[in-house]
């Protein structure tokens, strides 16, 4: 090809002198000599790119070059890969980081809310909040609904005495563990006086769970699990809070069983009450 | 793009090198940051162990306490007046301090000028402590008139709270925050030195705790202090070398102590990792829950 073998006495019509020499630059400025034929327009491209190479030539004399467009290509596309492979790594990894931080977020709550229930619950006082004419009610307790009275945390609360719930509510996204508390002190059970925080949830994607209450029967032995507490002016002695998650969550509950540490009739003025000697005190599970 | 024909110049040369370490840089920041979080998550973990396994250390220094207190021989039993009783519990050092209620002042029995020197004792001002002292006995009593300073269901609302005063005993000693005037930093003030378990209408010195010590008349910090010191030197059963006095003369005699303690343990592990279970306990009688005492307020696992 002509073209690629171009020297620099063949493109300009004046040899040069040295061409190592500044003077060697003009000539690739100016264009293409007149008296040089130009027939197409493709050769004639060939020939002012075939000029540009043999200036280049003439600039870096120890074989500096351009790239042909294939080089070119190839050295794109193999950067392409190069980054591809790199941010696919890159996004796996930031993607494995995100589950990971996700999970130990979860463990963190599901530990604390475990901390929470087990604080409350431990503290729940035999105190009554409500009082119709057949029933005092202490403690209330159903497969999916809980009511006592606990004091909060001193820096959440007034102090004092708080009738607390703790319900699992089913909601679009499965159930939810929900917490609410309202100061005893001017507590109304039939109006559902509004609480002075909102209700909060404590855990949701939950996919099945229930409370469960035991006490000593009759013989002054416990009594099995029973997910209905009867008699609601006692207290049991253990509560159990069972929870499975559902499949997304990626976590699993563990077992809550807390004991109630207050015994019953504690702060009652009435003498206590002694389950051996009263058949029905410790509680009726069934 | 050999190096013979050269095409490249020399800085060019390893942009692959340069992508990949680039690459494992980024990557190492990202694994560096999540090893850190699961560290910490794997510390958060520990803790929550040793916290539990040092709360049930705590409840056994209750158990033993319960025990000592009902010693036969008087000379071995433990004494209620707060001084410190330390013993070894599977590694961990459990230490148990029992201060019998009848030495704290009641707050449903003492009388306003008891109630004003217990405000004072903790440095509140005279005209605010007399305040807070009526308001504590008109949420007691049951009637809705509100005594000079007090405060009764029209005070409260003004003061923009959605309760009035219970007009009954207290439920719990924790309950007087909801008094008006009460805070929280205060409550914390007069903690050690509140019950409702004593049913005396003044604390008994052979068992108050310093903040109760420091409510009754003429008493100075120092002097708190020197009584408590040569208190816990007596042994029990025996008289002390020198007769202890009040302020005003009287002197403090060792008996008359009640059923009601309140029980402070502190079980350290020996990794530092420590938690209080402060609980008030009643001997005698039969629980529903077969202990061989009662146990009347419980609070734990609040690290300090």
């Amino acid at each position: 090809m002509n073209g690629r073998i171009g020297t620099p006495s063949q493109v300009s019509p004046h040899p040069l002198p040295s061409p190592a020499s500044g003077a060697a630059l003009t000539p690739c400025s100016l264009p293409l000599p007149p008296e040089s034929p130009a027939p197409r327009a493709l050769s004639r491209k060939r020939e002012r790119g075939s000029d540009r190479r043999a200036c280049a030539r003439q600039r870096y004399p120890i074989g500096a070059g351009g790239f042909t467009l294939l080089e070119m290509l190839m050295a794109i596309v193999l950067l392409g890969l190069l980054l591809a492979g790199a941010y696919s790594g890159i996004q796996t990894s930031v993607r494995a980081m995100h589950a990971g931080e996700r999970l130990i977020e979860r463990i963190d709550r599901v530990r604390t809310v475990q901390e929470f229930l087990r604080h409350q619950l431990t503290r729940i006082l035999p105190i009554s909040y409500a009082q119709t004419d057949a029933k005092t009610y202490v403690f209330e307790g159903q497969r999916d609904f809980m009511r006592f009275v606990a004091p909060m945390p001193g820096y959440l609360s007034h102090g004092g005495p708080y009738v607390q719930t703790l319900a699992l509510v089913r909601g679009s996204g499965g159930m939810s563990l929900v917490f609410s508390g309202t100061m005893l002190n001017g507590f109304d059970w039939q109006e559902e006086k509004k609480s002075e925080r909102e209700p909060v949830v404590l855990i949701d994607h939950i996919g099945d769970g229930s409370f469960s209450y035991r006490a000593l029967d009759d013989q002054g032995q416990l009594a099995p699990w029973s997910t209905s507490w009867d008699d609601s002016s006692i207290t049991p002695l253990l509560v159990r809070v069972e929870l499975t998650m559902q499949n997304g969550a990626q976590i699993n509950w563990p077992v809550l069983a807390v004991p109630l540490m207050l015994d019953a009739g504690a702060a009652h003025p009435q003498p206590m009450v002694i389950p051996r000697l009263m058949p029905n005190a410790g509680g009726t599970s069934r | 793009m050999m190096r013979s024909s050269g095409p490249h110049p020399g800085g060019q040369r390893g942009v692959a090198l340069v992508l990949v370490l680039w690459a494992i840089a980024l990557m190492a920041v990202l694994l560096g940051s999540f090893a850190l979080i699961a560290h910490t998550e794997q510390l958060e973990s520990r803790h929550v162990f040793d916290a539990v396994t040092a709360r049930y250390d705590a409840q056994a220094g209750l158990e033993r306490a319960v025990f000592e207190l009902r010693n036969n021989d008087p000379a071995q039993r433990w004494v209620a007046d707060g001084r410190p009783y330390e013993f070894v519990f599977d590694k961990a050092k459990v230490s148990v301090e029992i201060n019998d209620e009848s030495g704290k002042v009641d707050l449903n029995v003492a009388d306003e000028t008891m109630l004003t020197s217990l405000f004072i004792s903790v440095g509140v001002e005279l005209d605010r402590a007399a305040a807070l002292a009526d308001a504590i006995v008109d949420w007691r009593d049951p009637d809705d008139l509100p005594r000079t300073n007090g405060a009764e269901v029209a005070e409260y609302k003004q003061a923009g709270l959605a309760y009035g005063p219970r007009n009954a005993p207290f439920q719990t000693a924790s309950e007087v925050q909801q008094v008006l005037g009460m805070d929280y930093e205060l409550y914390r003030k007069i903690e050690p030195a509140v019950t409702i378990y004593s049913g005396s209408a003044t604390p008994n010195p052979a068992f108050a705790p310093f903040e109760a010590l420091r409510t009754l008349p003429n008493m100075t910090d120092d002097y708190a202090r020197q009584i408590i010191e040569l208190r816990q030197q007596m042994l029990p059963g025996q008289p002390g070398a020198q007769p202890l006095t009040l302020p005003d003369g009287t002197p403090i005699v060792v008996n008359g102590g009640g059923l009601t303690y309140s029980v402070k343990c502190r079980a350290v592990l020996p990794n530092g990792v420590s938690t209080v279970l402060d609980a008030s306990i009643r001997l005698g009688g039969v629980g529903t829950t077969g202990r061989p005492y009662t146990i009347l307020r419980w609070r734990d696992g609040e690290a300090s």
